[in-house]
């Protein structure tokens, strides 16, 4: 081994030496986790949140809409009133998590850039190194000099990286280290929020259902229906022979879920054939006026029930997802805290899985929503 | 099949509901105001025509229900709104510690 060799091995193992030393007192670090993903599902979660609280006020101005009493109105309102209040105190905590997670997430991606640059800056010095040793041909030495040297960017690139990813996994303990008490507290309370916005949207399909049959006299006219609908069975049994099943529901129910048109059309037929100069075409037809009409009137009540009932559901929906979704984010959060103070890898694969579901539901849900409104 | 209680029947039935009603709504228990909607629902659904005063009193009973429910959630939210306050005012502290 000539001198210049043995020199630039004596390099070599300096270097690694260094490295070593680096790695052993900034801490093992690991890949830095990709923090983006944590940070975007705050964005997503405090949207859900904000839109739950959403829900729950609209319910309530929903009901306030749908029912008579003054007492209940007011009781109503100032629940709706309450629920916008109480949701601009959880976007102010959500502000604070949402700079929390974005701070996390530029650490790494602060970090991410620095190492970009120091791998472009080792890419050039190489380079340079290479066109370097080619000019200097077959001067004796020039070659291994130029390895050599390759060789001593490649380590200090090393470190330099070694060393920006140490300090952020630092800043990145620091950051957590300080925040994650009040980070698990303010989970829980916001947890414990959607808990109570469930039990608020729990029965509130049944009861708006309630307030609409009652203020539309659902019960009154569905009843009128009834009797329409056995009459005009009474006269086509007596007119045609069909059996006389009338005081039973199954057979109105029967006539109900039948083509009313068709029905009518081939019970006409039936009578004038049967019954060209009786009453019973006229009586027939007498009846079939209002039963239509408080027919058509029970069929808008039905449609704006259901109507107002899916627009409930929809906000149960979107509780029920939230809640999930801060689970995920809440867990999340506690294994990025233990991954940073072990030095391991952390993997948000199931907190991206729970946010894209919630997202999704969160579109559709809108989507309903905003049909419905319009 | 053609229903054959009586008004006092029908009466009896409600009053049985409404205490129940008024047991979830005093005890705060949403499992009972849960119960309780469903089966004045019930009631709602298969009282005669003919007996709407008993229809009118089943039919505010269950917004009262309704109406307990949110202000029971309300009020769950509004006891820890001071805790987040002090929470949220702490992380803000943090970040601009650090910043």
């Amino acid at each position: 081994m000539t001198r210049r060799t043995h020199h630039i091995v004596s390099h070599r193992v300096a270097l690694c030496i260094a490295v070593f030393v680096t790695h052993t007192m900034l801490g093992c670090t690991g890949t830095l986790p990709d923090l983006r993903p944590f940070a975007d599902s705050t964005v997503a979660l405090q949207k859900a949140t904000r839109s739950s609280f959403a829900a729950a006020a609209q319910t309530a101005r929903d009901l306030s809409a749908e029912v008579s009493d003054e007492d209940s109105i007011k009781r109503l309102d100032a629940v709706a009133d309450g629920f916008e209040k109480e949701a601009s105190v959880r976007s102010k905590a959500f502000a604070a998590l949402t700079a929390y997670s974005e701070r996390l997430a530029s650490i790494v991606s602060s970090a991410q850039n620095e190492q970009q640059k120091v791998r472009g800056v080792r890419e050039n010095v190489s380079t340079l190194i290479g066109v370097a040793s080619d000019m200097a041909g077959d001067l004796p030495g020039a070659r291994i000099a130029g390895e050599g040297s390759k060789l001593l960017v490649d380590l200090i690139a090393q470190i330099q990286t070694e060393f920006i990813q140490a300090r952020a996994a630092k800043d990145l303990n620091e950051a957590i280290r300080q925040a994650d008490e009040y980070v698990g507290r303010i989970a829980s309370v916001l947890a414990s929020d959607l808990d109570n916005l469930r039990t608020a949207l729990a029965n509130a399909p049944d009861v708006v259902a309630e307030a609409i049959e009652k203020r539309d006299g659902h019960k009154a006219l569905s009843s009128l229906r009834d009797q329409l609908l056995a009459t005009r069975s009474l006269l086509a049994s007596a007119a045609i022979g069909l059996p006389q099943k009338v005081d039973e529901h199954d057979q109105v129910d029967a006539f109900d879920r039948n083509d009313q048109a068709a029905y009518v059309q081939a019970l006409m037929k039936a009578l004038e054939q049967t019954r060209p100069d009786s009453q019973h075409l006229a009586a027939f037809l007498e009846n079939e006026k209002p039963l239509k009409s408080v027919s058509d009137a029970v069929s808008a009540i039905d449609a704006r029930r259901a109507a107002a009932v899916s627009r409930s559901a929809a906000g149960q929906t979107l509780v029920a997802g939230a809640a999930r979704g801060l689970e995920a984010w809440r867990s999340a959060h506690a294994d990025l805290a233990d991954a940073i103070k072990q030095s391991r890898t952390v993997s948000l694969a199931s907190l991206t899985a729970a946010i894209e579901t919630l997202k999704k539901d969160y579109d559709r849900i809108d989507a309903f929503l905003s049909k419905v409104r319009q | 099949m053609p229903n054959r209680k009586s008004s006092h029947d029908w009466a009896a039935e409600l009053n049985e509901l409404l205490m129940q009603a008024d047991d979830a709504t005093l005890g705060n228990d949403a499992n009972g105001r849960t119960k309780a909607i469903k089966d004045l629902r019930r009631f709602c659904k298969l009282v005669p025509v003919q007996l709407m005063p008993l229809y009118n009193i089943a039919s505010k009973a269950i917004i009262d229900l309704g109406i307990a429910d949110m202000e029971s959630a309300l009020n769950g939210i509004h006891a820890r709104t001071k805790e987040l306050e002090e929470l949220t005012a702490l992380m803000q502290t943090i970040g601009k510690t650090k910043n």
